[in-house]
């Protein structure tokens, strides 16, 4: 580790990642550490699409993990992503969210300048005035250019890390998280917009969530009211032999009838028979890639996710904002070759998803109800079984929690915890 | 048959599917903030006045009195009801994060948020103020309000929600004004855990 080690003192329970200790989602020094050792640590971050930045000096502004980030198109059809840190006394350098600046960066505090590719280029007074002042004869700009981050893309997806130490992209997403990705980023996209939801509780409850394909339909009433996701249906989770990234789907109009799911169900508060909608765009749904899947997301540790929930595509990317808030950013896109109609079912199937998503806010709610619940509980820990004790069992089924024990395997691995 | 509680007109009833088809194809309803131009207004009737301010008033005292189920009584069956944020609005992204393109689509949402939803219970305050009618014609006015939410949890907490603007185009049918058009615009990029009562 390039970093020292700021170790948190936290007694994990003896049965490993079947249990998770509730003050690693509460404990400033955890937090502190997962600064270092995941999100500037040998790990990749989602940064950008590239269809946010089409044009040579367009740049938009982000985070990883807390380091704030500048994304640019360079002139010479490069990206680039570096510290938005001014080398000189540490100001941010671009305040906006995003935009062109085919000439770059000028800090507005002592006028320090950068390249779109974060090279210093100029600054202010550097021979002083009239012989007083300015910088050191030795002063060399080549020296203070902005901190840059190796970055790669898969499927027009720009991810981003801070590490020299990082396996290549290539080799961090692996195959699993690849061909998640490259499903839906199968050609050109359009952005349809963003939604930014404040989460009032650990970034790690929310991440669990995405990688808990247990909770769906107990906690979302919205589609197993009306068929469109049922643990009857076919289904699977696939994780990747390293358990960081995994994908699950779900196949609308495939239900197995079985005693189990029915006896089961009945006592399900999420089957609920007597719901019925006067408009049926926000559910109709068809096959768009061939493959069945009406629901398929797919999860990279630590923190970013990609999305097909019917026709609503997009990438959710997850800030953590300190031990106990995080915001949550999705990006949404549709095809570049979208009909009128299919944009206008994208548009529509949006009201699933999001910070305003008829099943989605459940899922902003749940983690608030934990970080309140898990308040005051000491040494206390959760309990993570379903499906099995250890990393192989739980098969492939999504009644299961084996994304989960893999989720913390890889954290402590990390965390050194 | 539903019945307006604020209003003496009864609404044409609720929307079958068949019928609930938008008006604009693409879904792409939210248009770029244009500053009224000085001069551009035609000057409504007092009468035809007064019946937008009580529609936007009793819409907005509707929901903090959690009388939602009146709500989509407020808009036209070919009603739309979107809130988006101004961080899309401005950059002419056309998502929205409450997309409701019929009357139909609004009593669904309420009838979503009393039957399936999961959320820590809260309620509103609507501030309601600089309602200007912006254009008439005939029976129909395009309308700019400011709003100021303010969202009270169980627990007694008090914090402003959400601020924004109101971007509506009110119909008066039969003598009764109605929107067939609320763009919520709201100011801030981020929703605070989740927008599940309409703004």
């Amino acid at each position: 580790m390039s970093e020292p080690a700021t170790q948190a003192s936290l007694h994990w329970p003896d049965e490993g990642y079947r249990r998770v200790p509730y003050r690693v989602y509460t404990d400033a020094g955890v937090y502190a550490q997962e600064q270092a050792r995941l999100f500037r640590g040998p790990m990749w971050h989602y940064l950008a699409l590239t269809a946010e930045l089409p044009q040579a000096g367009d740049f938009k502004t982000t985070f990883v993990g807390d380091t704030p980030i500048i994304v640019t198109h360079g002139l010479d059809g490069q990206f680039n992503a570096f510290v938005n840190r001014c080398a000189h006394r540490g100001s941010l350098v671009c305040l906006e969210a995003n935009g062109n600046k085919p000439d770059g960066f000028t800090c507005v505090y002592h006028a320090w300048s950068y390249d779109l590719a974060g090279n210093m280029t100029s600054a202010a007074f550097r021979r002083g005035v009239r012989g007083q002042g300015g910088l050191p004869a030795d002063f060399d700009l080549r020296e203070h250019g902005l901190q840059r981050l190796r970055i790669g893309q898969c499927g027009g997806i720009l991810f981003g890390t801070l590490s020299d130490e990082a396996e290549s992209l290539e080799d961090y997403l692996g195959p699993v998280a690849t061909r998640g990705i490259l499903r839906a980023m199968n050609r050109p996209i359009k952005i349809l917009g963003y939604d930014s939801q404040i989460i009032p509780a650990n970034w790690k409850t929310y991440h669990e969530n995405t990688r808990d394909t247990f909770h769906a339909n107990i906690l979302h009433t919205f589609f197993g009211t009306f068929g469109a996701s049922r643990q009857s249906q076919e289904s699977a989770t696939i994780i990747d032999p390293q358990g960081r990234h995994l994908y699950v789907y779900t196949k609308r109009g495939t239900e197995v009838q079985s005693a189990d799911y029915d006896n089961a169900a009945a006592s399900l508060r999420s089957v609920n028979s007597d719901f019925t909608l006067n408009d049926h765009s926000v559910i109709d749904w068809t096959d768009e890639y061939g493959d069945g899947c009406s629901v398929f997301i797919t999860t990279m540790f630590p923190n970013f996710v990609i999305h097909q929930v019917q026709h609503s595509l997009g990438v959710r990317q997850l800030i953590p904002k300190g031990p106990d808030r995080c915001e949550l950013i999705y990006t949404y896109f549709g095809y570049a070759d979208d009909s009128e109609a299919m944009q206008a079912t994208r548009l529509a199937h949006i009201n699933a998803t999001g910070s305003a998503g008829l099943v989605s806010m459940e899922d902003g709610a749940v983690c608030e109800f934990v970080r309140q619940g898990i308040a005051g509980s000491g040494e206390a820990a959760s309990f993570i079984e379903m499906g099995g004790k250890d990393l192989a069992s739980g098969g492939d089924t999504k009644l299961s929690e084996k994304p989960l024990r893999h989720f913390w395997n890889v954290y402590r691995g990390y965390m050194d915890l | 048959m539903t019945t307006n509680p604020d209003s003496d007109v009864k609404t044409q009833g609720t929307v079958s599917p068949s019928k609930a088809t938008g008006r604009h194809g693409s879904g792409a309803l939210i248009g770029s903030i244009a500053p009224s131009a000085p001069g551009a207004h035609s000057e409504p009737s007092e009468a035809d006045r007064r019946r937008v301010e009580a529609l936007i008033h009793r819409t907005a005292r509707a929901i903090d009195d959690d009388r939602l189920e009146s709500f989509p009584d407020f808009f036209t069956e070919d009603g739309i009801y979107q809130v988006a944020s101004r961080f899309n609005v401005e950059r002419g992204l056309p998502m929205a994060q409450i997309n409701c393109r019929n009357r139909g689509m609004i009593i669904d949402r309420i009838a979503s948020l009393r039957h399936a939803n999961i959320y820590g219970k809260h309620r509103y305050r609507h501030l309601i103020s600089s309602i200007e009618i912006e254009s008439q014609t005939g029976t129909s006015m395009r309308v700019r309000t400011s709003y100021l939410v303010i969202r009270i949890m169980d627990d007694g907490t008090s914090t402003i929600f959400s601020s924004g603007e109101y971007q509506d185009m009110i119909v008066l049918e039969s003598g009764a004004a109605r929107f067939r058009e609320r763009r919520v615009i709201f100011d801030s990029k981020s929703i605070d855990t989740l927008l599940v009562i309409p703004l």
